[in-house]
């Protein structure tokens, strides 16, 4: 009876059902074009959002680590301009010493350049960034040096170490006597551990030797800061407080003479090693910038992944809009004529 | 030759147009009745001996035929108890007074005591199902009684037989003994579970449930419970007393056909009488778990619904939930020669001693028409021959009281000769 | 053949016209009604008349497999549907409140302040991602379990119309079967039982068993008895209240239970079973995944003792077993719900967050930075190592079960929206199968309307015969009567 039979509920259903369909693509089509990425990743990539989720956490994680580094660089700057200052005021100092030596310069002169470097030294160490003290090593919310002002723990110490050697104290006559091989013996044996040994830490010095570990990348940390504990300091403040506090009284000319010779080959070892820090510290600025370069370019690609998965080509959503669009006219124009396509209209 | 006698030849002429235009009235007058039948006049000659040279005029004798036999149209209706034979036969009807007749007017209605009367006010008349199928006494009215349709019957039919056919995937992982359905345990568990409504003797719905379990390789052990005694939610376990039957199945391993039982499995339906199981064409193939017969007779009490008339004069009682019953078987009856049967009042006929003897049968059967539920039965009442024959009367009429005219004319003559 | 006859004969040609107009106008009447199938007036012929007989189209193919179309279709998009809701819920938009999104977050503080490990306020602002961390996971709990509570009182209502359904289904079946048995036009009663099993089948599969005076059997697509002569019980008890380890009720159909099913393409058919995946299948395994990544979280927080002679003990995050750590490598059902910020260093209740740094949350033993410098920075930046470190996961969570914590938590997110596409493209081609079947039953049943009225036409045209038939037997027997003076 029937060849091929349509009824009129499909043939209105199957328009209806269509268009819906393709204005739910529109909707998808037009965020994606403002977007730029795919409408819902998750449907569009299934278990490949793994992708897009952990490089969009470890882009994250990378600009944190390349912001920390910059903390961390601008600490390490600060440590190379003060090992700078430092270096400074140790060659100011050993030229004074020098003059001293070869007897140009008076007594007292010596003296307050040898205070004076002590000084700059202590305030140098002492000065806070960012509201560390970056020579403290890891304690950084305490000053590094305590000071030699009289009273203070490290002149206490100093006064009763000579009192120990000698039997008597600096301004005691007594010390015009002191000869040569006395005052070196005084020099190693009593001096040296006070600054090169434990006395160093009991009375001078509140860093500790460890310095502080930053992460510098994803799977690397290094050593971000330098030691107020240094050698290098520990020898130039030996020098400096020996000649501050021994060189104007009433020592001996054999004793002074002693001294400053040795204070010569302090200073001397000091501004080598403070070198050799400054060359470290520059070192590891070295890594510090190296590693966020490295990131940033890791950045960049990771961003690229990521517009890979997830983003689609303007020009083709664009397309796909504006096919979309004459889809749908298309389907209305269809749907107005079909609904004239009616024996009803020609049964008068 | 006289006269009068060609006077009173008229006057028969007359009498008989007269009975004519008499049933001319009739079938005119009963053109719209249910299953009247037409009735014509035959005039036959009458002659009176005469010598040669000598005529006297006869007459005329009317002769009353009714045309029993001539099937009227069938009128469509929408009532299921108007009731018309296409073909030989006639209804038993009865008046109040229980004399049978036979009458072809079947605009049956139930009457206030549910029996079925027709617009003359006469009773059908059947042989009711109460004992059985009946069969119809050949020659005579016995047995018959009124059709009645009174609507409180109800009835509850106990199931005895069912059928169920199934497929049982060949597939399914056997269970432990300890686990059959059988045991009745908490855990136990069935592969296949399934479920069947049938009815005990006061037509209560009893809900069989059908457990298959594969029991090893080609068997199966099938453990019908009452779902009555079920826990709630898993069915397992059963109160104590629900298990009503337990069977281990064989299959053919070859043909996946069942060997074992074959007689089926046989239920005491709680407060029922034994329920037969058929599972003989249950197989055992490697396809999923399919159902394909499940069958069960009974039925719950219900009201009756409406009344159905077959074609073959059985009466069926459908009651409302969907199950039906006989109740009457309508019998035909008929003669050698219905036309000669004697017409009565009412459109009804009764036997005369020319039609012949009564032979009763079913619709359909030996010669008999077939019963047709929701139509009626026309009068074979033809207007145009009816007014035709009218005409033809008036005129044959006219003439014979011209016969009598002349007659009376020449009489006239003759008494004014003497004067 | 007389005048009578043949004007009887016009007449029931006229009630025949009447009757198969009253059909077309039915037809056009119900051209709309997708549940209605078309009419057909077959005439037969007895004597003297001819009787019109109804019939129906029907295609019992296409009417099963567009049964089977809609409860996979239903099924499916039940699935995907609830899995939206889940994704918005736990994981947010565009992932940017899920787990794995936060513990980021959580690295990117910790790496901050390990660089300044000085600075208090950096130390304030890592105890706020973690505390980020801990709400997400307490939040993504209680979503979970509240989604299950919603889907088990839908369950419950899906259930209770099931159960109407059939019902109703008992009441149209009987129409039907009576019926039949009574040669009555059933169209209407087919019809009817046709539109409900459509309804039954969004519900659950099913499969349909027509027997003698078309009586139905419905089973469902595992074989169970849904309705024979009556219909059989769907039960269901409704838990209320979920928590993570709760075991939602079966639904049992004539005493089966229905069947968890599996997978983002599920083989959940019918909104029943797809609830029921939602329930105690999707939800349990999303749980245990945020357990297991608090259990995570909680193991790389833990805090050790330098020297080693302490076991370890929860530091940042801690649960209800503490001091005892989650055993290792095995899921802690709840977990994620139980996982808080360990009071001694959250300084809204009174802790001091440095101990983050220094360790010794859970007393002296564990103090790792015993000078108490301020720049110590050795646990903080181990603690950044372990949530990249690999770590044994339970394997009952659906992922690989050797990963590091990070790793965990975007295969989480990979695992959810690999079902959720999978479930999106079969939703997309499961409605449009179910939409096909549709509109192939729909032109095999359903009504053309031209086709009806061009039906019309024809009818008017024997109608006009007819009646003109019936005049001009009036005009003959008036000829007649004419005649009679």
């Amino acid at each position: 009876m029937k060849a091929s039979f349509v009824s009129s509920l499909s043939v209105s259903q199957a328009m209806r059902y269509s268009t819906m369909r393709t204005s739910s693509d529109l909707v998808k089509a037009q965020k994606e074009l403002d977007t730029g990425k795919v409408f819902d990743s998750g449907l569009a990539l299934g278990a490949r959002t793994v992708q897009t989720v952990t490089f969009a956490r470890d882009l994250e994680r990378l600009n944190g680590i390349v912001d920390s580094n910059g903390l961390v660089s601008a600490r390490l700057t600060a440590t190379q301009a003060a090992l700078g200052q430092i270096a400074g005021a140790a060659q100011e100092f050993l030229g004074v010493l020098t003059a001293s030596v070869s007897g140009d310069a008076a007594a007292s002169v010596t003296r307050d350049s040898g205070s004076s470097a002590l000084a700059a030294l202590t305030s140098i160490l002492n000065t806070p960034i960012n509201g560390e003290y970056i020579f403290a090593g890891i304690n950084t919310d305490v000053k590094p040096l305590d000071g030699f002002a009289a009273g203070s723990p490290a002149k206490t110490a100093f006064d009763a170490a000579f009192q120990t050697h000698f039997g008597f104290s600096q301004d005691d006559p007594a010390a015009a006597n002191i000869t040569t091989a006395q005052m070196d013996a005084f020099m190693t044996t009593a001096l040296e551990p006070q600054f090169l040994g434990a006395g160093w830490q009991a009375n001078w010095s509140n860093a500790t030797d460890q310095t502080i570990v930053s992460r510098i990348a994803l799977k690397e940390t290094s050593e971000t800061s330098v030691s107020g504990n240094d050698d290098g300091i520990r020898k130039l403040a030996m020098a400096a407080a020996a000649i501050s506090d021994l060189f104007d009284s009433n020592l001996s000319a054999a004793g002074k003479e002693a001294l400053v010779n040795r204070a010569v080959g302090l200073v001397g070892e000091a501004i080598s090693s403070i070198a050799d820090l400054q060359a470290q510290t520059g070192v590891v600025e070295q890594r510090v910038d190296a590693a966020s370069e490295r990131m940033k370019v890791q950045v960049d690609l990771f961003e690229l992944s990521i517009i890979e998965t997830e983003g689609v080509d303007p020009y083709e959503a664009a397309n796909r809009v504006k096919e979309l669009l004459s889809h749908i006219e298309t389907s209305y124009a269809l749907t107005a004529r079909i609904q004239q396509l009616s024996l009803l209209r020609f049964l008068g | 030759m006289s006269l009068y006698g060609m006077m009173r030849t008229g006057v028969s002429g007359m009498n008989a147009q007269a009975n004519r235009l008499s049933t001319v009235a009739d079938n005119i007058a009963n053109s719209g009745t249910t299953g009247y039948k037409r009735s014509s006049t035959e005039f036959s000659s009458l002659i009176i001996p005469s010598t040669t040279g000598n005529y006297t005029s006869g007459g005329v004798t009317t002769t009353i035929r009714t045309s029993v036999s001539q099937q009227g149209d069938l009128k469509y209706t929408s009532s299921g108890s108007d009731l018309a034979i296409n073909g030989d036969g006639f209804f038993v009807v009865q008046n109040s007074s229980g004399t049978p007749f036979l009458t072809r007017a079947g605009s049956f209605v139930p009457d206030g005591n549910g029996n079925l009367v027709n617009a003359a006010g006469f009773y059908l008349m059947g042989y009711s199902f109460d004992a059985g199928p009946p069969a119809a006494t050949a020659n005579g009215f016995g047995g018959l009684e009124m059709v009645s349709i009174a609507q409180e019957e109800l009835l509850a039919v106990p199931s005895t037989q069912g059928l169920f056919t199934a497929n049982l995937p060949v597939g399914a992982d056997p269970v432990a003994a300890g686990l059959l359905p059988s045991a009745n345990a908490a855990t136990a568990t069935a592969t296949q579970k399934t479920s069947l409504v049938v009815y005990d003797n006061l037509g209560s719905e009893v809900v069989l449930d059908i457990h298959y379990t594969k029991t090893g390789t080609n068997t199966w052990e099938v453990a019908v419970f009452n779902q009555a005694g079920a826990a709630p939610g898993a069915p397992f376990p059963y109160a104590p007393g629900s298990l009503l039957a337990t069977a281990n199945m064989t299959f053919d391993g070859t043909t996946g056909a069942l060997i074992s039982p074959v007689a089926g499995v046989n239920i005491p339906v709680p407060n029922g009488v034994t329920f037969n199981l058929d599972i003989s064409k249950m197989t055992q193939l490697g396809m999923e778990y399919t159902e394909l017969r499940v069958e069960a007779n009974g039925n719950a009490p219900s009201g009756i619904e409406s009344i159905e008339i077959g074609s073959d004069g059985t009466m069926y009682a459908l009651y409302e939930n969907g199950s039906f019953r006989e109740l009457y078987r309508i019998p035909l009856a008929d003669v050698q020669s219905p036309d000669m049967m004697t017409a009565l009042p009412g459109n009804v006929y009764t036997l005369s001693a020319d039609s012949g003897a009564l032979q009763m049968g079913f619709p359909g059967s030996g010669g008999l028409g077939s019963m047709i539920s929701g139509a009626l039965e026309n009068s074979n009442v033809d207007i145009a021959e009816e007014l035709t024959n009218m005409i033809e009367s008036q005129r044959s009429y006219t003439a014979n009281s011209k016969v009598f005219q002349t007659g009376a004319d020449l009489m006239d003559i003759l008494v004014n000769l003497k004067r | 053949m007389s005048l009578s006859s043949a004007l009887s004969i016009a007449q029931s040609s006229i009630r025949n016209t009447a009757r198969q107009t009253s059909i077309v106008s039915r037809n056009v009447l119900e051209a709309n009604n997708p549940d209605y199938s078309r009419r057909m007036a077959v005439t037969t012929n007895t004597t003297g008349a001819r009787s019109i007989e109804i019939q129906r189209a029907a295609n019992e193919q296409l009417f099963r497999q567009n049964l089977q179309a809609l409860s996979a279709w239903n099924g499916q998009s039940t699935l995907y549907n609830g899995m939206e809701q889940l994704n918005l819920s736990i994981n947010g938009i565009e992932n940017g409140n899920s787990p794995a999104t936060v513990i980021g977050k959580l690295q990117e503080a910790l790496q901050l302040y390990s660089a300044s490990p000085s600075n208090r306020n950096l130390a304030e602002t890592t105890l706020d991602a973690a505390r980020q961390v801990v709400r997400t996971l307490n939040d993504g709990t209680n979503a979970i379990q509240s989604f299950r509570a919603v889907a088990d009182q839908e369950i419950s209502t899906a259930v209770g119309e099931l159960n109407n359904l059939l019902a109703d289904l008992e009441k149209e079946n009987n129409a039907v079967v009576s019926g039949t048995r009574s040669g009555r036009d059933i169209s209407d009663a087919l019809d009817q039982r046709d539109a409900t099993l459509k309804k039954i089948a969004e519900y659950v599969p099913i499969s349909t068993l027509t027997r003698g005076d078309n009586d139905m059997i419905v089973l469902t697509k595992d074989g169970s008895t849904l309705f024979e002569t009556v219909p059989r019980s769907v039960s269901f008890t409704p838990t209320g209240v979920y928590s993570p380890g709760t075991t939602g009720g079966k639904v049992f159909i004539d005493g089966v239970p229905i069947d968890l099913a599996a997978g983002g393409n599920t083989g959940a058919s019918g909104r029943i079973a797809g609830m029921i995946q939602l329930r105690d299948g999707v939800t349990v395994t999303m749980q245990g995944q945020l357990d297991e990544i608090a259990r995570g979280l909680i193991a790389a927080f833990a805090e050790t003792s330098p020297t080693n002679a302490l076991p370890e003990a929860p530091g940042l995050f801690t649960w209800l077993g503490a001091p005892a750590m989650p055993a290792a490598g095995t899921l802690v059902t709840g977990l994620a719900g139980q996982i808080r910020l360990n009071p001694a260093m959250d300084s809204a209740r009174g802790g001091n967050p440095e101990l983050l740094r220094d360790g010794g949350a859970s007393g002296a033993g564990y103090v790792h930075n015993t000078g108490g410098n301020a720049s110590y920075s050795g646990l903080l930046i181990s603690y950044g190592d372990r949530i990249d470190a690999p770590m044994a996961f339970d394997p009952s969570t659906g992922i690989e079960s050797s990963s590091s914590l990070a790793d965990y938590s975007t295969a989480a997110i990979g695992w959810f929206d690999g079902m959720r596409k999978e479930a999106s493209d079969a939703a997309a081609s499961k409605e449009a199968l179910a939409v096909y079947t549709a509109e192939a039953l729909s032109n095999e049943t359903g009504v053309n309307i031209d086709m009806e009225m061009s039906l019309l036409l024809d009818l008017e045209h024997s109608y006009e015969a007819s009646a003109r038939l019936i005049r001009a037997v009036d005009e003959m027997l008036a000829a007649l009567l004419e005649a009679v003076r």
